[in-house]
């Protein structure tokens, strides 16, 4: 009861900062916090001049307000955005604003919006946030802070603007904007707002202009610079990764004299018999990798933070494993099941991370379609790459199958932290290493670490 | 790091705008040398290149110094003043906060982080990974708490008005919008400044009603100044008086009292609603006599009990407060004296610390005779009085006796409290008193006894001033603290007016138990602020000892700063990587054209070249392309075997008048 | 200031068949003077065969043009040697990297492998088969041409080899006017038929002597390293330009220095072809490219930071 009511005071508070913060510019908000400190201690006319200061500061207020009727103006505006964007990742893109009009504008400010929408009492109600355990009593039992998280997690992102400007007749103006999405995804772009301040520079009016667009920010992702899977080459005696079949394989170059010491088998007999002396075929060593990336999606607890860290997780191994040219078989279960297959010739890089922007958890356990996929495909790949959300019996016995077909395995287990959770190495225990844990709060330490136990030696 | 940018919220203020602010302070504060100190301690930073590489460490230590300032100022304020004490915490502010506009000016960033203005956001950056620690120019906000404070001196409004006026002009032209003509903007400000004047009295106006219909807690506040026209009481207020333990008045008769000595310091005479107003405003000038320091205020100074007086006055208009019968005041460095039609003595003086020898003697009539207005009651309580009169008799009797049967009354009914738990309606408080609680502070029992007296027909005047009974060993005098304020009345009986005190005796014992025992830490304080300022004659207000006390750790706070960053500065810095490149032709004539460009407003940025530069400049220099001077100063320069000499420059320059002079070199 | 003889005569011969891409064809022709290769980032049909055949047209020079496919081999590039029954005898026949100007088109589209012989030739300038080694021509140029990377089915360039290429830059789609003018060209019959000769190889090669003979003074040296050092310290570069893209950025400006008429390189030469030498070069890491960072970005950025000589 008292937190539907505090929950309402939220929303109220919230609408009236913003209402604030879109009316007023910096230096006017700046004058209304002095109108209203003048007017408290101004509040006994006779022990101070107090009440003056606030009865001019309030009166300019006034009269800013009342001359900042609307703004009209025939200003078109186009946005650049790039490609895609990265969560977490500032990226800078440009508006571009014309003005066909005759008449020069100055000192014009623009906001770029995104779309926000503020969050039902039921939302607010069941979320869970994970930073909450860090924050004072006080701020987990009121909830000021996660609603404010919740807000900002729905919007998407920051975008800061470029400035002030000015705009001359028929002129165009290039505005440069930097934004910092939150979250993976898209991102949607609901209009511009054109601001206008008032001569006393404290008030704004506004136009606002239609401008729906989207952009799609793939996934946070961890720099793991070269890995040295297991299941990779490390000991070849001689090859290049170049050959367009998977697995070993000797690509036939040339043919040439026999030299002594070269293999029978080798000879070419069609033309040897042509010329009476021994000719050899001769061959390059060469070897494709693939890869597996197994991905799971259902998350019990239904902590959704899990979920995407895993997706991280996925996506810095997605970026890593293409980068060092190898075939990366995406694996994950949803409504269906679903396998991609990316790198050299087939999808690219930003294929591969735009599905893992978009990539939904699921409500219902998947596990077996997983595991029936997983088990589909290794006789195909040389390593599988497992990101889990938990390691509870279901999934050990996942693992188990697929080291009994004899696939080489890393499994990142994704646990909340910021203890060590007691892990039974049983499926892996040839090789514990490859048992690696990345908990949420050491998540960019952890899972770097993989370098390290999957390195040279 | 965040991962969202920072960015610098409030612009810098306009040139010299935070002095003139403090300036202003200083006048209404007077505390002028200080401020003009400060002012061009500011002003310096900004002219003189010398800036110290400050981090948020040092501006977080800045902050703390100040916030425990801060916090030691708010204790002594209001253990001296009480609840005025808020104002005096005002008018220090800009002394208080001064270390961090310094600080800030002179750091080479030019403003601080929000996390050292707030103590939670330090740990923020931990909790929340979106969270920015945005900078702020602190220049603005300093400036609007100077004009602030400033208005705590509360001296010559109209001066205080236009000079606010000017400065929030002067500031809003700073940050106006660059798109409307100035003559616009000058129209809104007027507009705004001629409405906010009517506003500011409008205000006053409107609290004068206010005041007048409801009584409340901040009545408490006007105890500190005394004011002739009207006294507001605490009738009506809710919850428990406290006083000030602080040392008023210091009195030294010439024999010891054998009982407390009242001091008047004025009276009045209509009462409405728990305020007591003075309908008259008549006064008198008295001259003084030849060794201008001596008023006597009646013809014959023939009042033989002598007593000294020493007062603080921080006002250089006061009442001065006397006993009852002075006949005259000697040593007095007063301006003028006047009496008012009260019996009360208004002076105008130098503000701070006086004394005065008064000659006084109790069986002295004063001159004011009863006004109709003496016999005021008022419709709220006239019948209820009336009735208590009767009931008491008091219209049988003659006057004399009607005294002492109210005093009786008074006495055996009626108890001493500072507490009021009970609200009642307005104008209730009175009867409620009278007939059910039977138990008040000082201002009730004056004013139902006036009120009573003058039902029963005798002309009677409420009386403010000091009940004065206690003797300070160590001092060896009588002292007078703000606890000993007290109310009692006059009443006009055989062609004189006599003093009548119904509160019960015991109200000094019970005021002293609530008495604090740190008490003699501030009355050695008391005096040692007495002794100093009696030893030197300064212009400075009371405040100046703790200010110089706050200044003395302040400079060692900068001393320490000061040499953490000496010591930072003296690492040398890695040598630039850039390997400089034989030059040639750096004796071209083109570059006076350039500086001289440049002097007049057009830069070039870094990384544009000339050829660029002069394209991007030929709507307003078409003559830069047209000579084709930098393709020679071009060749001149890059080529390794150049033909070109400087000469060939300067015959080019020609050709772009405006820009160089005829001088060939 | 007039501009060279031979450089006036080329850009009108071509200016014929191609219309209004002066600055491509202008950055071609400075790639092809100072010796390096051009890389053209381009969707399909925006001019570049016939760019490249005029050219080869305009200096009476062989063309030949290969059209990479994914089962393309490197002998198909490079040459094969074939047994002859009559003398028993292994024969070279060699392959078309053995011309003047060789256009190979959409280079992304061929194996790793394949790509890898090709880039190999351009950096030795010669080609080892059969454990002889046999060079290439001295005016040997490539003009290799990729698609843009959205498109399946590519393999794209390392990064590390894309350092081999002097340059690139994309011609891009022409305007209406060019557009419409293209279709009234070719309405008959194509402009390419009807361009002749007007540089000989002998001029080229005294031309290429001459612009490596183009004066450069040593603070515009400096400025060329300070630029290509530069990115290698801009945010979000793995790998900035190496000193094989100092070497390209000295040689393109020489030569755009000579098209001007001068004997001596200019700071604004060498910033007209700066993005186009170093861009391509640059490496992004993964946050950075994600982040809408593109490498012409990091150029301009050093460019405007990096004080020029003045």
């Amino acid at each position: 009861m008292l937190k539907k009511l505090l929950f309402r005071n939220f929303r109220l508070l919230y609408k009236a900062g913003r209402a604030l913060r879109s009316r007023f510019t910096g230096n006017g908000l700046m004058i209304l916090t002095a109108a209203i400190t003048a007017g408290v201690f101004g509040f006994d006319t006779w022990q101070t001049l107090s009440h003056q200061v606030f009865s001019l500061l309030f009166f300019i207020i006034a009269v800013a307000l009342l001359c900042s009727f609307g703004f009209r103006n025939k200003l078109t505006v186009r946005r650049l955005l790039p490609d895609f964007a990265t969560a977490g990742q500032p990226v800078r893109y440009d508006l571009i604003i014309e003005n066909p009009d005759d008449r020069e504008q100055v000192e014009l400010e623009v906001e770029d919006q995104l779309q926000t929408t503020f969050p039902t009492y039921a939302e607010f109600h069941a979320l869970k946030d994970p930073m909450d355990h860090r924050r004072n009593w006080f701020d987990r039992s009121v909830g000021y802070p996660r609603l404010m998280n919740l807000i900002r997690q729905r919007r998407g992102g920051f975008i800061q603007s470029g400035g002030r400007f000015s705009l001359p007749a028929h002129g165009r103006h290039r505005y440069t904007c930097t934004l910092t999405p939150v979250h993976r995804g898209y991102l949607n772009f609901t209009g511009v707002r054109l601001l206008k301040p008032d001569p006393l520079g404290l008030v704004y009016s506004a136009s606002e202009i239609r401008l729906r667009e989207r952009l799609l920010v793939f996934p946070r992702h961890v720099n793991l610079g070269k890995l040295n899977l297991p299941g990779s080459r490390k000991y070849q005696p001689q090859g290049r990764v170049m050959s367009t079949s998977v697995g070993d394989s000797e690509e036939f170059l040339s043919l040439r004299e026999y030299r002594a010491g070269d293999p029978l088998k080798k000879i070419h007999w069609k033309s040897f018999a042509r010329l009476n002396i021994p000719v050899i075929k001769e061959y390059h060593d060469e070897y494709c990798v693939r890869q597996g990336l197994i991905l799971d999606t259902w998350n019990g607890s239904g902590d959704n933070g899990l979920f995407e860290d895993g997706v991280s997780a996925a996506a810095s191994f997605a970026i890593a494993c293409i980068r060092q040219d190898t075939i990366l078989d995406l694996m994950f279960a949803g409504e269906k099941s679903y396998r991609f297959n990316a790198g050299r010739g087939s999808l690219t890089l930003e294929n591969m991370l735009e599905i893992l922007a978009c990539v939904q958890a699921s409500n219902e356990d998947n596990l077996e379609a997983l595991q029936n996929m997983a088990v589909n495909v290794s006789s195909e790949c040389s390593v599988f790459i497992c990101i889990l959300l938990d390691w509870d019996a279901r999934r050990q016995s996942l693992i188990r199958t697929l080291r009994q077909r004899g696939m080489t395995v890393l499994c990142i287990v994704i646990t909340p932290g910021p203890a060590l959770t007691e892990m039974d190495t049983t499926p892996l225990l040839d090789h514990p290493q490859y048992l690696v844990q990345v908990r949420q709060t050491d998540f960019d330490r952890d899972l770097q670490s993989v370098s390290n136990r999957t390195g040279p030696p | 790091m965040s991962i969202i940018p920072e960015t610098v919220w409030l612009p810098r203020a306009p040139v010299l705008l935070v002095p003139a602010g403090l300036l202003l302070w200083g006048w209404q504060t007077q505390q002028v040398i200080i401020a003009v100190l400060m002012a061009l301690l500011l002003e310096s930073a900004r002219l003189h290149q010398w800036k110290l590489e400050l981090d948020n460490t040092d501006f977080n230590r800045v902050t703390d110094f100040t916030s425990l300032v801060m916090v030691l100022t708010i204790v002594y304020m209001f253990y001296n003043y009480g609840s005025p004490g808020i104002f005096e915490i005002l008018s220090s502010l800009p002394l208080v906060l001064f270390p961090m506009i310094l600080a800030q000016q002179y750091s080479t960033r030019g403003n601080l982080n929000m996390s050292s203005l707030f103590i939670s956001m330090r740990k923020l950056s931990d909790i929340d990974p979106w969270f920015t620690d945005n900078r702020i120019d602190i220049s603005i906000p300093y400036f609007i708490i100077c004009v602030i404070a400033a208005s705590e001196g509360n001296r010559l409004p109209g001066i205080y008005f236009s000079l606010v006026c000017l400065l929030t002009a002067w500031l809003l032209w700073g940050i106006r919008s660059r798109r409307y003509h100035p003559l616009v903007w000058f129209m809104m400000l007027a507009i705004a400044t001629g409405a906010a004047f009517a506003g500011q009295h409008g205000l006053r106006y409107l609290q004068g009603q206010l005041e007048a219909r409801y009584i409340d807690f901040f009545n408490r506040f006007h105890s500190a100044r005394r004011n002739e026209h009207r006294q507001t009481t605490a009738i009506g207020s809710i919850g428990t008086l406290k006083f000030s333990d602080r040392i008023v008045l210091r009195i030294e008769p010439d024999l010891p009292l054998q009982q407390p000595l009242y001091l008047a310091e004025a009276s009045y005479n209509y009462y409405a609603y728990g305020t007591w107003t003075n309908i008259d405003q008549k006064s008198l000038v008295i001259d003084p006599e030849l060794n201008g320091t001596s008023w006597l205020l009646s013809r014959s100074d023939s009042g033989h009990n002598r007593a000294a007086i020493t007062a603080y006055f921080d006002d250089d208009e006061a009442l001065l407060p006397v006993p009852q019968g002075t006949t005259g005041i000697h040593s007095l460095a007063a301006f003028q004296l006047e009496r008012l039609n009260t019996d009360a003595i208004r002076v105008e003086l130098k503000p701070g610390w006086n004394r005065w020898n008064v000659h006084y003697h109790d069986s002295i009539v004063t001159p004011s005779r009863p006004v109709h207005a003496d016999l005021h009651i008022g419709q709220t309580y006239e019948e209820e009085l009336k009735q208590l009169a009767s009931d008491l008799g008091l219209y049988n009797l003659a006057p004399v006796q009607a005294v002492s049967m109210v005093e009786n009354f008074f006495n055996e009914n009626f108890r001493y409290s500072l507490t009021r738990k009970q609200r009642y309606p307005r104008g209730k408080y009175l009867s409620k008193f009278l007939f059910e609680d039977r138990k008040g502070h000082c201002e009730y029992f004056a004013t139902a006894t006036a009120l009573l007296l003058r039902s029963a027909g005798i002309p009677t005047r409420y009386v403010v001033g000091y009940s004065v009974d206690e003797y300070s060993d160590f001092e060896n005098r009588y002292v007078a603290r703000a606890r000993h304020a007290h109310s009692w009345v006059v009443a006009w009986i055989d062609e004189r007016w006599i003093r009548i005190d119904t509160t019960p005796a015991v109200w000094a014992d019970l005021e002293s138990e609530n008495r604090s025992s740190l008490q003699f830490i501030s009355d050695f304080w008391s005096w040692l602020r007495l002794r100093s300022d009696e030893l030197g004659d300064s212009e400075f207000v009371r405040n100046q000892d703790f200010t110089w006390i706050i200044a003395g750790l302040f400079l060692v706070l900068m001393l320490s700063i000061y040499r953490r960053k000496r010591a930072q500065l003296r690492s040398m810095r890695p040598g630039d990587s850039r390997t400089k490149a034989k030059v040639q032709g750096m004796d071209s004539p083109l570059y006076e054209c350039i500086q001289r460009i440049e002097d007049m407003g057009y830069t070039r940025k870094p990384g544009e070249t000339l050829y660029g530069w002069f394209k991007r400049l030929s709507k307003a220099f078409p003559q830069l392309m047209d000579s084709g001077i930098v393709e020679l100063h071009n060749n001149y320069r890059f080529n390794p075997s150049t033909p070109v000499t400087p000469v060939d420059i300067s015959d080019a320059a020609q050709r772009i008048p405006p820009l160089f002079s005829t001088r060939v070199r | 200031m007039s501009s060279n003889p031979i450089y006036q005569k080329l850009t009108g011969n071509i200016g014929r068949v191609i219309r209004s891409q002066d600055k491509p064809i202008r950055w071609l022709l400075a790639c092809f003077f100072s010796g390096n290769h051009v890389l053209l980032e381009d969707v399909p049909g925006t001019g570049k065969t016939t760019l490249a055949k005029t050219l080869a047209k305009s200096i009476n020079a062989d063309f030949h043009r290969i059209q990479f496919t994914p089962d393309l081999l490197p002998n198909d590039i490079l040459g094969v040697s074939i047994y002859n029954q009559k003398d028993q005898q292994f024969h070279f026949h060699p392959g078309p990297v053995f011309t003047h100007i060789l256009l190979a088109d959409e280079i992304n589209r061929a194996s790793p492998r394949t790509q890898s012989a090709l880039l190999e030739s351009m950096a030795e300038s010669q080609v080892s088969i059969d454990g002889e080694i046999r060079k290439l021509h001295e005016l040997f140029f490539v003009i290799a041409t990729q698609n843009p990377v959205e498109y399946h089915g590519t393999y794209p360039l390392p990064e590390a080899q894309m350092d081999r290429f002097g340059m690139s830059f994309s011609l891009g789609f022409p305007e209406k006017q060019d557009e419409l003018a293209i279709l009234d060209d070719q309405r008959q019959s194509h402009p390419l038929e009807h361009v002749h000769a007007c540089v000989d190889i002998d001029e080229v090669l005294e031309f290429r002597a001459i612009v490596r003979s183009t004066g450069i003074s040593d603070e515009i040296k400096n400025y060329i390293v300070d630029l290509v050092r530069e990115t290698r310290l801009a945010p979000g570069v793995i790998n900035g330009g190496s000193p094989r893209a100092s070497l390209a950025l000295m040689k393109v400006a020489q030569a755009i220095a000579r098209f001007d008429g001068l004997d001596y390189v200019t700071p604004d030469h060498v910033q007209e072809i700066a993005v186009p030498v170093i861009a391509h070069r640059i490496m992004l890491d993964p946050q950075a490219r994600f982040s809408g960072r593109d490498t012409a970005q990091v150029v301009n950025q050093v460019l405007e930071t990096v004080p020029v000589p003045i």
